[in-house]
């Protein structure tokens, strides 16, 4: 299984890696939150720490990261190479994991981007690498629900944009959407909405908390929407 | 037939495969979500969470989570912070504060925390608090209650009598007579106009809607009900002496009637007597001026004694009945020169009498002079002041006939007026209803909402609810102002602040859910009473440099951490104020005033009493056994003389006591002193106004009093150095609490130095710098120590000296701070000064537990210059995502190619 999962990964680190579109993506991505380190973080007299950048970061994702899973599943549908992928002795969990795997590697290469500016700030401010560490983490696990929540929407559609704006929005929903719900209901609605909430899960990290609920929660959702993935790939067998 | 048999046969077999299928995915799907569901409810129970910050700034503190433990009440926290979505500094604010309630609440389910971001919800806030804590008021709505209906018929009563006196001044009346009269009813009046402005005062003050001040309110309702009744039983005495008059002066053989008559009848004749010695104005010069001059010196001899007898019956008079000399026939206009004034008839008789005694002498000087004209003269101008006699006899004989006329005239509505105050009964009910309202508002409880009410108007709070209590914690406890000031342009609003929720809320809680005190603080201080009598030259006793009078914003933020305040003055009480059961003393004395300078002139004046050995000698008995002090020294300056002379720094009250028993001195003839260096000159130095009131206070050693507040801002003033010395007594230990480092920005300057100081500040050649060879001192200089002694194993007293006293007085505690920099820029008074009070009395009755960490000196970005700045953004906007970019630009040219 893992030799299949490495060549898919292989596979697809290739198809992103030669795409103009990861560079885009990264270099768009770079400016912004190079603006965002800029105009919000690397401001004397502020605590130096990368909290600020993590949680915009983390926001940005939710637009960027379904760009990049958008063709994974998607591409294949269109292009029909997905029959070839089917029929090969490889199965779709192999398959769905090659993909994931492959994205989040991606995704790890883009975040690496990013630690110049940890750089800079640690020049500028003695900033607490033990929290530094655990944000990245939190990043990473945040980078993997994003990416598991991008190939399910991938895997639903041959149209990479519509998997876009579908991955966008059920990412939306579990951030955004639910973070606006519980300021305005408020109470006991806050608390409720607080679980499902991936951004305020993510929080913890930034703040250097460690919380076993937080990475439960991410493992968990990532695991479950691959599994949902998987669930999607198979029922084109059945259908 | 059999092949579409067949084919509608598999058809059947594919559906009900599907829906077999799908059955079993749409179970694994649900199945899957159960096990996620429950994973996560698993984690939530037995889960693990650390801070793993190395400075823990997110998480609760160590005290705070003790706090919530101990706390069995659940705890209602309303967050009222407005967003702005403008102003940048509010979301962090608010941000922040809510990461901290969701901490607080994560670790402890006791812990509800609401948040108020609208002004609705705020109105609904207040409306149930008002509702919560206003039901506990109903004894003081129920005095307002009464108060209303005693002010009504009050008014109404008043109105009553100022009609009917009202009457009594428009007619001819006995009383109307008397302006002092018009007076009462001048009081009467302003009396109404002050009942129904407090009767709208406490109306406002117990509104319907938002929260009601029932404390002020009640006390408002005290005092306007006090100051009525102070004047309604002020007319009724003066009404009361006006009857005794009436009631003399009415009868029909009143012995002072006849008197005023007689007096006025004799003042005539008397007069009369002395004019049949010179003869008429127009009367031709007789041969002989001297006799006639002669006859009028004798005769104005006996005159004069004649008008003092009658002055001594009319003084008779109004000894025993005082309110007489109020009638306005009592005096006489007399013109003075240029001005009118009033003379009473007596003062007008006396004075004839005195006049004609002294012309005696006058005019037999002149008969021995034997000079003809001026005999001549003298007869005319004895003629003149003879015609000057007659006019005041006729007036004092119209003013007494007519003060007779009228006191001996009563009408009956004067007559029912003063029978009822000569009976009590004018007031008596209406002062009864006074004092029983009044002893209900003095025994109404204390309210919990207190002052809360105010507090609730201020933007930025953290209102609490526990244990029946409830506290506002302000924007100031939670975001003090930070050490250090980043921009120095920066407007008043964008102080830098750092966030010591932690401690303040903590704190807050801690104080409201505590059964008893944490200790007793005795205030202890020396202030000599007043002499009984004192030479008006002489200036009155030099005060404490921090009397006790200063203290009270001390006092309020003390019993606010919920320390009881004990005041003690030990030049009036020898022995401490008893101890209460189960809670600690904590003595804190002020420092002493100094012996006043002597007096050249007041040798008569007994010397007031001085602090000295026996008052010292109180503490360190005290101390020998095992008690706690806390000392406050502090730099302060006096005139050297009487007259004043060059200042000077009195030596400290407590030093020697300090000196021998705990080897420390304090060396309060040194002022520590902010500097800023020239570097352009040799031993010069600026000096920064604001920061010569507040100099910041750095140096805070790992001493659990001092370390919490490391990161916030500390600025002291008046401080001088303690000298420990190098060999301490025996069992002594010290520890220092805040060093000031050994820095070119402090000095510590000697008297003579800070008058040089001063003389080249004010120097305009200077420039503001100051060159002093030899410079002034430079530090570490010890401003604060903590000492435990120790004897056999035992704790022989423990104590905390601290030498900038001055900086927890009421003006320097209430007075905002002076930002520097280009902009006026005001920031809040120094209040974090109380906190390490606080923490010091904390470690002094063993409870360090109870020390709060303070604000979290979280690392910061340092400054950066403006023109890496701008490379920072070249780099960081451009170059790096453009590195970035261009393997995948190569990729895509590769490609194409």
């Amino acid at each position: 299984m893992t030799r299949n999962v490495w060549a898919l990964t292989q596979r697809e680190l290739q198809a992103t890696f030669f795409s103009p579109i990861a560079y885009i993506v990264a270099a768009v991505f770079l400016v912004a939150t190079g603006y965002l380190f800029m105009g919000y973080t690397l401001k004397p007299g502020e605590e130096a720490s990368v909290r600020v950048l993590l949680q915009n970061m983390a926001w940005m994702l939710i637009f960027a990261v379904p760009l990049l899973t958008m063709r994974s599943l998607s591409e294949e549908y269109a292009t029909g190479t997905i029959e070839t992928l089917m029929t090969a002795p490889v199965t779709d969990v192999e398959v769905v994991v090659g993909k994931f795997v492959g994205a989040l590697v991606f995704f790890a290469a883009l975040l690496l981007a990013t630690l110049v500016y940890v750089l800079l700030l640690s020049w500028y401010g003695a900033a607490d690498m033990s929290v530094v560490a655990w944000g990245y983490i939190g990043m990473l696990l945040l980078g993997a629900l994003y990416v598991s929540v991008g190939i399910f929407a991938s895997a639903l559609t041959r149209y990479q944009l519509l998997a876009a704006l579908v991955g966008a929005g059920l990412l939306g929903v579990f951030t955004l959407f639910v973070d606006a719900l519980a300021e305005i209901q408020g109470g006991a609605w806050r608390t409720v909405l607080g679980y499902i909430n991936i951004l305020y899960r993510f929080e913890d990290f930034t703040k250097g908390m460690f919380d076993t609920r937080g990475l439960v929660f991410f493992l968990s959702s990532t695991a479950f929407f691959l599994f949902l993935t998987v669930k999607v790939l198979e029922s084109r067998r059945w259908r | 037939m059999a092949v579409a048999a067949t084919s509608s046969a598999s058809g059947t077999t594919t559906a009900s495969r599907r829906l077999s299928i799908g059955a079993n995915v749409t179970i694994a799907i649900v199945a899957a979500a159960l096990l996620l569901v429950l994973v996560n409810w698993f984690a939530s129970i037995k889960n693990v969470r650390r801070d793993i910050a190395s400075f823990g700034n997110y998480g609760l503190s160590e005290r705070t989570k003790s706090v919530l433990q101990t706390c069995k009440e659940p705890i209602e926290v309303s967050m009222v912070y407005m967003p702005d979505e403008e102003d940048e500094k509010q979301q962090t604010y608010i941000s922040r504060l809510q990461d901290y309630f969701d901490e607080m609440t994560r670790f402890d389910k006791k812990v509800q925390v609401s948040v108020v971001a609208t002004d609705s919800q705020r109105e609904k806030l207040v409306s149930r608090i008002s509702t919560t804590f206003g039901s506990e008021a109903d004894k003081h709505k129920a005095a307002l209650a009464a108060y209303e209906a005693l002010n009504s018929e009050l008014r109404n009563e008043l109105q009553q009598k100022l009609v009917a006196a009202q009457a009594l001044m428009s007619g001819e009346s006995w009383l109307g007579a008397f302006p002092i009269f018009a007076s009462i009813v001048n009081t009467i009046r302003g009396d109404i106009e002050a009942l129904k402005t407090a009767d709208e005062a406490v109306k406002e003050l117990t509104p319907a809607g938002g929260i009601p001040k029932y404390g002020e309110a009640t006390t408002k309702a005290k005092e306007a009900l006090a100051d009525v009744k102070d004047h309604m039983q002020l007319i009724e005495r003066r009404l009361s002496d006006l009857s005794s008059l009436a009631d003399e002066t009415t009868k029909g053989d009143s012995k002072y009637i006849a008197m005023l008559r007689e007096v006025a009848a004799e003042t005539k004749s008397l007069i009369a007597s002395l004019r049949t010695t010179v003869g008429a104005e127009d009367a031709a010069m007789p041969a002989d001026p001297a006799a006639s001059l002669k006859l009028f010196a004798d005769r104005g001899v006996e005159v004069g004694k004649g008008l003092d007898a009658l002055v001594r019956r009319v003084d008779e008079f109004a000894r025993k009945f005082p309110m007489v000399t109020q009638h306005p026939n009592w005096a006489a206009s007399a013109q003075m020169g240029p001005l009118v004034t009033r003379m009473e008839v007596a003062d007008v008789l006396h004075q004839a009498g005195s006049t004609l005694s002294k012309a005696r002498l006058v005019i037999l000087g002149l008969i021995d002079s034997g000079d003809a004209t001026q005999l001549q003269n003298a007869l005319n101008d004895a003629r003149n002041n003879c015609t000057v006699l007659e006019k005041n006899a006729q007036v004092c004989e119209e003013l007494l006939t007519g003060l007779a006329a009228g006191l001996s005239t009563m009408d009956d509505a004067s007559r029912a007026m003063l029978d009822a105050a000569r009976s009590k009964s004018l007031f008596a009910a209406r002062v009864e209803s006074i004092d029983a309202l009044t002893k209900q508002i003095d025994e109404l409880p204390e309210l919990k909402l207190g002052s809360v009410a105010d507090q609730l108007k201020q933007p930025n709070i953290v209102v609490i609810e526990t244990a029946g209590k409830i506290r506002v914690v302000d924007f100031n406890e939670v975001w003090p102002v930070r050490e250090s000031i980043a921009d120095p342009t920066a407007k008043s609003a964008d102080a830098a602040r750092t966030f010591n929720g932690d401690s303040a809320l903590s704190s807050a809680i801690l104080a409201m859910t505590r059964e008893g005190p944490f200790a007793s603080v005795v205030l202890t201080f020396f202030e000599p009473p007043p002499p009984q009598q004192r030479n008006q030259f002489m200036p009155p006793p030099p005060q404490s440099w921090v009397p006790s009078s200063q203290l009270s914003e001390l006092r309020k933020r003390l019993e606010a951490a919920n320390f009881k305040v004990v005041d003690w003055n030990i030049a009036q009480q020898k022995d401490p104020p008893p101890p209460e059961q189960g809670v600690p003393s904590v003595y804190v004395c002020l420092p002493p005033p100094p012996p006043q300078p002597p007096n050249p002139f007041g040798q008569a004046q007994p010397p007031d009493q001085v602090f000295g050995d026996s008052h010292r000698k109180i503490i360190k008995d005290l101390l020998d056994a095992d008690s706690r002090v806390l000392f406050l020294a502090t730099w302060e300056v006096r005139s050297s003389g009487f007259f004043g002379g060059p200042p000077t720094s009195p030596p400290y009250g407590y030093g020697p006591l300090l000196d021998t028993d705990w080897g420390l001195t304090v060396d309060n003839g040194k002022r520590i002193t902010w500097v800023d260096p020239d570097t352009t000159r040799d031993n010069s130095f600026f000096i920064v106004p604001q920061r010569f009131v507040h100099m910041p206070g750095y140096g805070f050693t790992d001493n659990p009093i001092g370390a919490p507040l490391k990161g916030t801002r500390f600025l002291i003033t008046d401080a001088c150095p303690i000298v420990v010395k190098p060999s301490l007594p025996a069992g002594v230990q010290v520890e220092p609490v805040l060093r000031i480092p050994d820095s070119q920005n402090y000095v510590g300057a000697s008297m003579a130095e800070l008058v040089e100081i001063i003389e080249k500040v004010q120097d305009p050649s200077s420039r503001g710098s100051i060159t002093m060879v030899p410079p002034p001192a430079h530090g570490p200089f010890d401003v604060m120590v903590t000492a435990e002694r120790s004897a056999d194993g035992k704790s022989k007293g423990k104590i905390a000296l601290v030498s900038f006293g001055a900086s927890v007085r009421d003006d320097y505690l209430r007075q905002p701070v002076m930002g520097e920099g280009q902009q006026l820029r005001l920031e809040p008074p120094p209040t974090e000064n109380v906190d390490l009070f606080v923490n010091a009395l904390y470690w002094l009755t063993g409870q360090t537990q109870l020390i709060s960490r303070g604000p979290v000196p979280v690392p910061r970005i340092e400054p950066i210059a403006s023109a890496d700045l701008k490379a920072l953004r070249v780099f960081v906007w451009a170059v790096w995502p453009a590195l970035v970019f261009a393997p995948g630009l190569i990729l895509w040219y590769v490609r194409r190619r």
